[in-house]
């Protein structure tokens, strides 16, 4: 199903940081559109939260994080999520050594800044928990030994739809680790020919033997990082810097007690809801140019932040009600 | 046929009997009543006398030896006989006469002879027949019982399967009601959240921005002034259809509500405002309708 985008996902105003201005200039020569994710994406980096995107396969994911990663010189790990796949398998492990007998860690993909956690619902429940406890704790613990995982560390998880066959769909529990769930939709039509455009002008990547291959998005990322760690920690004070009022604060307590009063409503959005709410919307307006948060940073973040969060009644849901439905009911008696 | 003819009479009795042999009452009668095969009925007390039957249950008399031709059951058609007498098998027994198997049963307690009860089948009388003695003991006192058992009614039938079908249809309705009934406190529930949403908008912002003009808002009542000024603002635009953060967003960029929201933002969010409370008050108070009007104002400033 083709999707419009509306100028309200259009929209993104300039930041005041040279260095977001450069990240978001970068990713666009790899990526055509995507802003609204491109903007989360930014919005978790500078927030240290977590970000689950859901949707279907095919709308560049993982050239986003890569290119993401690559612009500002991060380490980057992917991990397809199958359903054999074992906690040891991303945590690490401890090997026997033959020539010294004796043991040695061997530390496993999550000792990275930006972990691609691709299609996280096809692993198994301890997988998933081994990771999310990761994800929380920002340290794993390997045989005896503890090790603090790299900062900034962020995890970029994708997950399809949960009707799809062969997926354990996360607990309310787990999800609620991460800040952000962003549902992708399918680029527009312009915004698509342009994809195709692209893609028809990659032209062949020859090796040295003379051999010769089809170019991807991924032979045209550029290596040259706009910046690296330290400008993303320099932005991440920043950031900090953005004044969040006690009538913001309001806002936001507001939109969470109706989510947890709401007839249609089991389970509300829990504190830390509130929690990423407020970072999230603090990043947003650093992102916006601005120094202080305002309504439209909660309404424009409150889907990504609360709606994984919250579940409907088998009631509400009998009565045909959705989330995203029950939600909008919410933000329109706020407004 | 012969079985017509077997079953003589019934009445109603539950009490029990024995089966005794009895006194031969005939002189020319060569043995008792047995059910030992081969003994020939003579009326006289024997030792292979039958075990008591009880009134009403049936007593066995097998292979007794009766003289003479062969003999029937006497039909009773009126069925008075206190005694009912079956014939179950007839067996010749050379030129002495034949053998016999009866079942009886007897609906009064005494003593009984089933010779009574039987006629030779060739119309012959039955000339020096021994007696077939038989008693029939009832446990029960004689007499009518003292004491009937008490009677239970049965239940009162409420009608057929049609009435049934109804009846279900009603209890059906009826849950549903129950069910609709029981589901409104729930609705209700709903707008208890916000029990300010029943007063019009215009009303419920004019009354914060009274408080503000007083200094009297708090920071709840500034979060509540900010939404009812965005709700205001979207209702004055006709903007209620959009999901509300694209409202909000194009609320922010209208050239006519954006400035005054983004000065309300300022005041509310920035910290850095040295704007009052009333200030502000009296900048939005323009906007709104006059008390007790109906029509939101049209789209413009008041001012000009």
């Amino acid at each position: 199903m083709q999707r419009t985008i509306s100028p309200f996902q259009l929209m993104h105003a300039p930041a005041a940081d040279s260095f977001i201005n450069a990240v978001r200039s970068r990713i666009s020569e790899v990526v055509v559109g995507q802003d609204v994710v491109v903007e989360r994406l930014l919005v978790a980096l500078l927030s240290s939260g977590h970000i689950l995107l859901q949707g279907m396969p095919g709308l560049a994911k993982t050239l986003l994080v890569d290119t993401l990663a690559k612009t500002i010189e991060l380490k980057f790990s992917r991990v397809q999520f199958t359903i054999d796949l074992l906690p040891s398998d991303i945590v690490g492990s401890e090997i026997l050594d033959p020539g010294t007998g004796e043991f040695r860690t061997r530390r496993g993909p999550i000792f990275t800044n930006l972990l691609l956690a691709d299609e996280i619902n096809r692993a198994a429940p301890k997988v998933q928990s081994a990771l999310l406890e990761a994800m929380q704790e920002r340290r794993v613990t390997i045989g005896n030994e503890t090790f603090s995982l790299p900062q900034p560390f962020v995890v970029i998880a994708t997950q399809n739809p949960i009707e799809q066959s062969g997926t354990f769909e996360l607990p309310e529990a787990q999800l609620d680790r991460f800040m952000l769930c962003h549902r992708l939709t399918y680029p527009t039509l312009e915004e698509e020919q342009e994809v195709l455009r692209r893609n028809l002008s990659l032209g062949l990547k020859k090796d040295a033997d003379g051999h010769a291959v089809a170019r991807t998005e991924f032979d045209v990322l550029a290596h040259a990082p706009v910046g690296g760690p330290a400008d993303l920690v320099r932005v991440m004070e920043k950031v900090q810097d953005v004044h969040v009022s006690e009538t913001f604060q309001k806002h936001v307590l507001a939109l969470v007690h109706r989510t947890r009063h709401h007839p249609s409503l089991e389970l509300g959005c829990s504190p830390r809801g509130g929690i990423a709410l407020t970072k999230a919307a603090r990043a947003r307006a650093f992102l916006h140019s601005r120094d202080y948060a305002v309504p439209e940073d909660l309404f424009a973040l409150a889907e990504d932040v609360v709606l994984h969060r919250i579940r409907l009644r088998y009631e509400a849901l009998a009565e045909g009600q959705t989330g995203a439905s029950v939600l909008a009911e919410i933000l329109g008696e706020m407004s | 046929m012969k079985l017509r003819r077997s079953l003589l009479t019934l009445t109603t009795a539950t009490i029990m009997a024995v089966t005794l042999a009895k006194a031969a009452q005939s002189a020319g009668a060569a043995e008792p009543p047995s059910s030992t095969p081969g003994a020939l009925a003579t009326g006289a007390p024997s030792s292979t006398a039958q075990p008591p039957a009880g009134v009403g249950l049936t007593g066995l008399i097998q292979d007794l030896l009766l003289p003479g031709s062969e003999l029937q059951v006497k039909p009773d058609p009126e069925g008075r006989s206190p005694v009912v007498v079956r014939m179950t098998a007839v067996r010749p027994h050379g030129t002495a006469g034949f053998r016999y198997d009866f079942s009886w049963f007897a609906y009064e307690a005494g003593p009984h002879d089933l010779s009574q009860y039987l006629e030779r089948v060739d119309g012959s009388p039955l000339g020096a027949m021994p007696a077939i003695g038989v008693e029939a003991v009832a446990v029960l006192p004689p007499g009518p019982p003292q004491t009937l058992p008490e009677f239970q009614a049965p239940l009162p039938k409420l009608g057929g399967y049609r009435t049934a079908l109804v009846a279900g249809g009603c209890l059906w309705l009826a849950g549903w009601v129950a069910l609709f009934i029981w589901r409104r406190p729930h609705s209700s529930t709903a707008t208890a959240v916000a029990p300010d949403a029943v007063r019009p908008l215009a009303e419920r912002l004019r009354f914060l921005l009274e408080s503000a003009r007083t200094g009297s808002l708090d920071a709840d009542g500034r979060a509540q002034l900010e939404r009812l000024v965005l709700g205001f603002w979207r209702e004055r635009l006709h903007l209620t259809d959009l999901p509300v953060p694209e409202a909000v967003h194009r609320l922010r960029n209208h050239p006519e509500a954006g400035g005054l929201l983004r000065e309300v933002e300022s005041w509310l969010h920035s910290g850095k405002s040295t704007a009052s409370e009333t200030h502000m008050a009296a900048l939005l108070l323009p906007y709104l309708p006059p008390a007790g009007a109906t029509a939101p104002p049209p789209v413009g400033n008041p001012a000009s």
